[in-house]
């Protein structure tokens, strides 16, 4: 019977800061936290009162890496309330933006964040000594999808000309060609990740979990931009403006940031391996491939496997990504003019993000000011799952030789298999003289 | 893309008081049009600027750092990162948000490409809470920061009484 107490203070290789605590007495858990530690930020106050066209410019700010698709979700909630009908070239141009955001935030957490475990090393610097080609194809293929960005928004995080009805500014056609180039060279460096992840060995873990993302009703697209909220745990889906009757917030005294549940299930788990799990029969070709070859299978409850369906994604992102250019060139682009509202009232936007299905939720009154406005998070629906997770692991680990040291390690990388995003922090230059 | 001979990077938030000044100091070196120079602004100096270091001869940081006694608010140094003997203090690789410019360095370091030359112009300040204005030591300084590193771009490039000595311009 193992007594164990685990502190983990500021877990690392993850987007912001949390704790995880477990206490084990006589082989039983009397307590296990994943603590988050971070001031809760208040965005949703502080929209009050700002005028609808500020709303994806502030709200894209709540995160560097999932920059698009907080503009994403926010645009598609304000043109909701306000009876706006994007053009499709405004849909083409978004779906690439978020393809993009995918990719780069798929492999700066997989080769960055999560690899350095599965190749043991503490993180990403000694990885340039011990591999450092891995880390070169990593910066390359981010470098790509940062451009893509860049050239349809203006920047590669926080983009600027992608504003509620349009954009502002497209790109050129020599920028786009030249992107597709560069897709097409990326499925090299891509298929030599994919045999890198190839040779990892998944810690083997299940539990039973409701998975939740979007789902295309139609059944034509891998969902990242649009769709019906969907679950593994019922064939019924949900309209988008009605996301409050599944997703149901709580507060935990451990925790700054809200847990949720859904009526079926006290934690579930947004992200790639939702999206997989609901959507994998609508992969490109490519994507399918690489998931036989990862070992994926539709139906997975191993949350170490969204590592795995990151990189499958993303193979899915490239091949669309190259489709929707060729489809862009095709029809010609030409600047339009920002669709204007028709109406105001409520209405709600998703996107599926990299961390999984993120809501926006604005009531915009008639002088155009947001009146109510409600944001959740991937990372906050999925943390009573992480613990959830956690707890199933320990009570797993508990009855193996493992010492704490491995134990905690192996509870860090769970916590990390999730690619949670905590929070943003200032960057400033710390300098010690001697 | 060929990248030019120099790159300069001004870093920092914007929103978050004395963080601000590397932009501030950047802004203002994009209207003195140094010849053969590039100059990017960023809120986050992480990983992607590797990228830009690639073939570049002199790579410039320009960022606010923490004042520490010695180096009160609205002074600043010019750091030689490849003879620095000090030591810039990294956020233990805990977050990729937490990414800091000194963990860009050293892994740009070590897979092979750092440019031969990094200075890195280091604004002291003591304010830095979201949603603070920059002090006035700090915004003070930017003008003067400002024309040490164009008097010292100019010179790596060899212009002399604003003239460019061509044979050393590639």
């Amino acid at each position: 019977m193992k007594t164990i107490d685990i502190d983990v203070k500021h877990v690392t290789r993850v987007e912001g800061h949390g704790n995880i605590v477990v206490n084990v007495k006589k082989g039983e858990i009397t307590r296990l936290e994943l603590q988050i530690v971070e001031s809760p930020r208040f965005f949703e106050s502080f929209l009050r009162g700002r005028h609808y066209r500020e709303a994806p410019h502030i709200t894209c700010r709540i995160c560097g890496i999932c920059s698009v698709g907080h503009t994403t979700a926010s645009v598609k909630a304000m043109e909701n309330a306000m009876g706006i009908t994007p053009s499709e070239q405004t849909l083409l141009l978004r779906k690439l933006m978020l393809h993009a955001e995918q990719m780069q935030s798929h492999w700066l957490h997989v080769f960055f964040l999560a690899v350095p475990d599965f190749l043991g090393v503490g993180s990403v610097i000694p990885l340039a000594n011990t591999h450092p080609e891995v880390v070169k194809r990593a910066l390359r293929m981010k470098r790509l999808a940062n451009d893509i960005c860049c050239a349809i928004a203006g920047r590669h995080i926080h983009p600027i000309a992608m504003h509620v009805g349009g954009f502002t500014h497209i790109p050129k056609v020599e920028e786009l060609v030249d992107l597709k180039r560069r897709l097409e060279e990326c499925r090299a460096d891509l298929g030599e990740m994919a045999n890198l992840m190839a040779s990892f060995e998944k810690p083997d873990f299940n539990r039973d979990t409701e998975y939740i993302a979007l789902s295309d009703p139609n059944k034509k697209e891998y969902a990242f931009y649009d769709g019906k909220i969907a679950s593994t745990k019922t064939d019924k889906t949900l309209d988008v403006d009605d996301y409050l009757t599944w997703i149901i917030e709580h507060v935990e005294p451990h925790s700054t940031s809200k847990h949720v549940k859904t009526p079926r299930s006290a934690s579930f788990m947004v992200g790639a391996l939702a999206r997989y799990n609901l959507n994998h029969e609508l992969l490109h070709p490519a994507a399918k491939d690489v998931a036989v070859k990862l070992g994926l299978n539709g139906g997975s409850t191993n949350s170490f496997d969204n590592n795995t369906a990151q990189i499958v994604e993303t193979v899915h992102c490239v091949e669309d990504s190259i489709e929707v250019i060729d489809e862009l060139l095709t029809r010609g682009m030409k600047l339009e003019p920002l669709v204007e509202p028709t109406r105001f009232g409520r209405g709600a936007g998703t996107a599926e993000v990299p961390r999984g299905i993120l809501f926006h939720d604005y009531t915009v009154g008639e002088d155009g000011y947001i009146t109510d406005s409600n944001l959740i998070i991937p990372t906050t629906q999925n943390m009573a799952n992480i613990e959830a997770d956690l707890r199933a692991l320990v009570k797993q680990l508990l009855e193996t030789d493992l010492s704490k040291e491995e134990i905690t390690l192996k509870l860090e990388m769970l916590v990390r298999a999730y690619d949670p995003c905590i929070s943003c922090s200032v960057h400033f230059l710390n300098v010690k003289f001697e | 893309m060929r990248n030019n001979r120099i790159t300069i990077v001004g870093c920092g938030r914007t929103d978050s008081g004395d963080d601000a000044v590397g932009i501030r100091v950047g802004e203002a070196l994009v209207r003195c049009a140094l010849p053969d120079t590039r100059i990017l602004l960023t809120e986050w100096p992480g990983v992607d600027l590797i990228a830009d270091m690639e073939g570049v001869e002199l790579f410039v940081l320009i960022d606010a750092a923490r004042a520490v006694p010695g180096h009160p608010p609205g002074s600043w140094e010019k750091i030689d990162y490849r003879n620095f003997s000090g030591t810039l203090l990294t956020s233990h690789h805990e977050s990729s948000h937490g990414w800091s410019i000194a963990e860009t360095l050293e892994l740009a370091d070590r897979l092979g490409e750092l440019p031969p030359r990094v200075w890195i112009y280091a604004i002291f300040g003591a304010r830095f809470e979201f949603g603070a204005q920059p002090s006035e030591a700090t915004i003070a300084v930017v003008p003067e920061v400002t024309a040490a590193i164009q008097h010292d771009v100019t010179q790596f490039l060899g212009i002399e009484n604003g003239k460019l000595k061509m044979e050393n311009v590639g």
